[in-house]
């Protein structure tokens, strides 16, 4: 198999094909500390794109509670036991991507759900993990208590062992934007891309015969505008945008900002070896061990730099364009305590405050001789 | 050694056991160059080829005779003159030649019987297979069974389904295409019978509308059609990941299973487009036989296959 170069890993690794990186790569970023789970994003994925029939088990976004929640079933856990211990060193991935772990015969090591697993995507709501004593303060982090949520779609990833699983090469990547594809015309429903894919993103259409998988809103990337999921999210814990190629940082860019500058945002399991394009500002309160597990060996330095959010007024600005507009901010500005987000052309898209202003009335209102419930 | 070395020293690199890790356009590469070289060997080389590199063999061991029949070829696999026919048992190998392979096969012969008619060629295959797998569903594969042909019997080509120029042409008959006539409902309803769809985009749409929802069927992938009227697909390859559907569907067959043993018909007219198959009462060509077992989790490379065959035409 051809060597390639995965920045993720810090390493050349093994894949099926030879490194071609499209003209430009979508990517996203999402904060878990700000998702509550209203499923809003699954909603609006749901609508527009999987309401047929065969679909209706699909769900190209979903959000699922750590460490008990999975769509699914054990969807990471699987993957986790198929790699065995990896480990990094200086920042180098020292064990065995799907890819690499491939067993002999077969271009990547994967698992194919059955139905029952993909029967429960609510399992392990909102259920905690580890224990508290009744009355217990939660005054520090992380929590003795915890869960979180994982809001998860296609990585659309570098290496995807989905594209690389097809025999028949029906799975594509955009040249111009990164999106990977699985052309209806030449799918044969062989599933061998939903055995490969570790994020378990591609899904059988039961009524066409054909595999199915996110396909990013291709049709709003391509005029500018962010994705349904992204767009959708009253939480504003998402953005989308382009990301540079690993030896490119622009500062201005939200994506490589977020990545590669404060380095606040990383890939989901990138021990995978896909090089997966959504990236995830980790969970505070959830234990170290569990994050670094899950996002890599960037997680603690990740979360104190967020939880400096506030001193940081380009990374607070940025934040706070998360969710802001409706289009797709090549580039963003902070400056006198507003951030602005601009479009391709250069043009202003958006501009959020820092702050938004706060006044603060009396407890009592004197001119109407009454006290007042809100007084913020 | 670490793990990543000895993983890839497990992988093949090119030979005639396989292309291991080569991709598919790397394959046809290979194979076009094996065209090549089998223009300046001449009509004597029929060719295997494995990735980059391919092989002459030696003319096939196995021979059948196609049996003139005086009236149509039954369908039916039961029919009396099928019975009538001695059978060639044709060993079937495991697919272990590119990836994904086939770890342990479980259909070792199928025992093959041809007839024709001047105008329709028809193959009767029976293999023992115990369970009944008819369903394609999530992670629910189908018994099948397939017959491949050089579109052009003087022009020698890869019994690996074929190679650049040197299509083949492939009739593959699916026990759930074959459920799915007889029963008058898709694969999924017999699968998850108690799904409910509340709202579907027929209902808010209407049929011809909605059929943008389904983008399979919306391009004319026959996976998805809706409308079976045969058990059995026409294509046409050259090469690894090629497969495609032939435009011009006419091919028919019927499987009955019944004592552990699956008996199937296929029959196609012996002469189509340039795409198909033309052939001759007296003429000769090679026909090869590929089964999967769908309870195994076959499908796709996931596969048994045979050798070629040399076919003989009864004049």
């Amino acid at each position: 198999m051809p060597e390639v170069y995965n920045w993720q890993l810090g390493r050349t690794m093994a894949y099926q094909y030879d490194a071609g990186r499209p003209k430009r790569q979508i990517a996203w970023v999402f904060d878990t500390n700000k998702c509550i789970a209203c499923q809003t994003c699954t909603v609006a994925c749901k609508q527009t794109w999987t309401w047929g029939r065969g679909q209706e088990y699909m769900l190209w976004n979903n959000v699922e509670t750590k460490p008990y929640g999975f769509f699914p079933t054990g969807w990471d856990v699987r993957l986790l036991e198929m790699l065995g211990p990896g480990g990094w060193q200086d920042g180098e991935y020292g064990g065995q991507t799907v890819a690499e772990a491939a067993p002999q015969g077969e271009r990547v090591r994967g698992w194919l759900p059955e139905s029952e697993h993909w029967t429960y995507p609510n399992m392990g709501e909102d259920e905690p993990a580890g224990t508290a004593a009744q009355g217990t303060y939660i005054g520090r982090l992380p929590h003795d208590m915890w869960f979180f949520y994982l809001a998860r779609i296609c990585n659309h990833c570098t290496y995807p062992a989905c594209l690389a699983a097809c025999p028949r090469e029906a799975i594509y990547k955009r040249p111009e934007d990164g999106i990977v594809l699985v052309d209806q015309s030449r799918c044969r429903g062989y599933q061998e891309c939903v055995s490969a894919c570790p994020y378990k993103k591609v899904m059988l259409n039961n009524t066409t015969g054909t595999s199915e998988k996110c396909i990013a809103c291709y049709p709003k990337i391509e005029q500018g505008e962010q994705p349904q999921c992204v767009t959708s999210c009253i939480g504003r814990i998402r953005i989308a945008g382009f990301i540079s190629p690993p030896d490119v940082v622009h500062k201005e860019n939200p994506i490589d900002f977020l990545v590669k500058v404060r380095k606040v945002a990383l890939p989901l399991y990138a021990q995978s070896g896909t090089e997966p394009n959504v990236y995830y500002i980790p969970p505070m309160h959830a234990p170290r061990e569990y994050v670094r597990q899950m996002f890599g060996p960037g997680a603690d330095a990740a979360i104190e730099t967020y939880a400096k959010a506030k001193d940081d007024p380009e990374l607070l600005g940025l934040m706070m364009l998360f969710g802001s507009s409706e289009r797709i901010m090549h580039r963003f500005a902070v400056e006198d305590e507003v951030a602005r987000g601009f479009d391709e052309k250069g043009e202003e898209v958006v501009s959020v405050p820092l702050r938004e202003p706060t006044f603060i009335r009396t407890y009592f209102d004197s001119v109407r001789q009454s006290y007042l419930h809100n007084i913020t | 050694m670490t793990m990543n070395e000895r993983n890839r020293q497990d992988e093949p690199r090119g030979g005639p056991f396989g292309p291991g890790g080569v991709s598919r356009r790397a394959f046809i590469q290979g194979a076009a160059g094996a065209g090549a070289a089998a223009a300046v060997a001449g009509a004597a080389g029929w060719l295997v080829t494995g990735g980059a590199d391919e092989f002459e063999t030696e003319p096939p061991k196995n021979r059948i005779v196609a049996r003139r029949a005086s009236g149509s070829v039954p369908r039916d696999p039961g029919d009396a003159t099928w019975r009538s026919l001695t059978s060639l048992a044709v060993p079937m190998l495991a697919q272990n030649m590119t990836t994904p392979r086939v770890k342990a096969p479980t259909i070792q012969t199928i025992a093959l019987r041809s007839l024709h008619n001047g105008s329709e060629i028809g193959f009767h295959l029976e293999w023992a297979d115990q369970a009944v797998d008819d369903i394609e569903a999530i992670a629910r594969f189908r018994d099948s069974v397939a017959v491949e042909l050089p579109v052009d019997p003087d022009r020698p080509t890869s019994v690996m389904m074929g190679q650049i120029g040197r299509p083949v042409h492939i009739l593959h008959w699916r026990a759930s295409w074959q459920s799915e006539m007889e029963s008058g409902s898709r694969s999924v309803q017999r699968a998850f019978p108690n799904a409910v769809n509340e709202v579907t985009p027929e209902a808010v749409l209407g049929e011809e509308a909605s059929r943008v929802y389904y983008p399979a069927l919306y391009v004319g992938n026959l996976m998805a059609s809706r409308k079976r009227t045969t058990p059995v697909e026409e294509l046409i390859a050259e090469g690894f990941g090629t497969l495609t559907a032939q435009e011009d569907q006419r091919a028919e067959g019927r499987g009955v299973q019944s004592n552990g043993l699956w008996s199937v018909v296929i029959v196609v007219p012996i002469s189509g487009s340039a795409n198909q198959v033309s052939l001759k009462p007296g003429g000769m060509t090679r026909v090869a036989l590929a089964a999967w077992d769908g309870g195994a989790g076959n499908r796709g490379a996931r596969k048994q296959w045979s050798n070629w065959i040399s076919l003989e035409l009864e004049s």
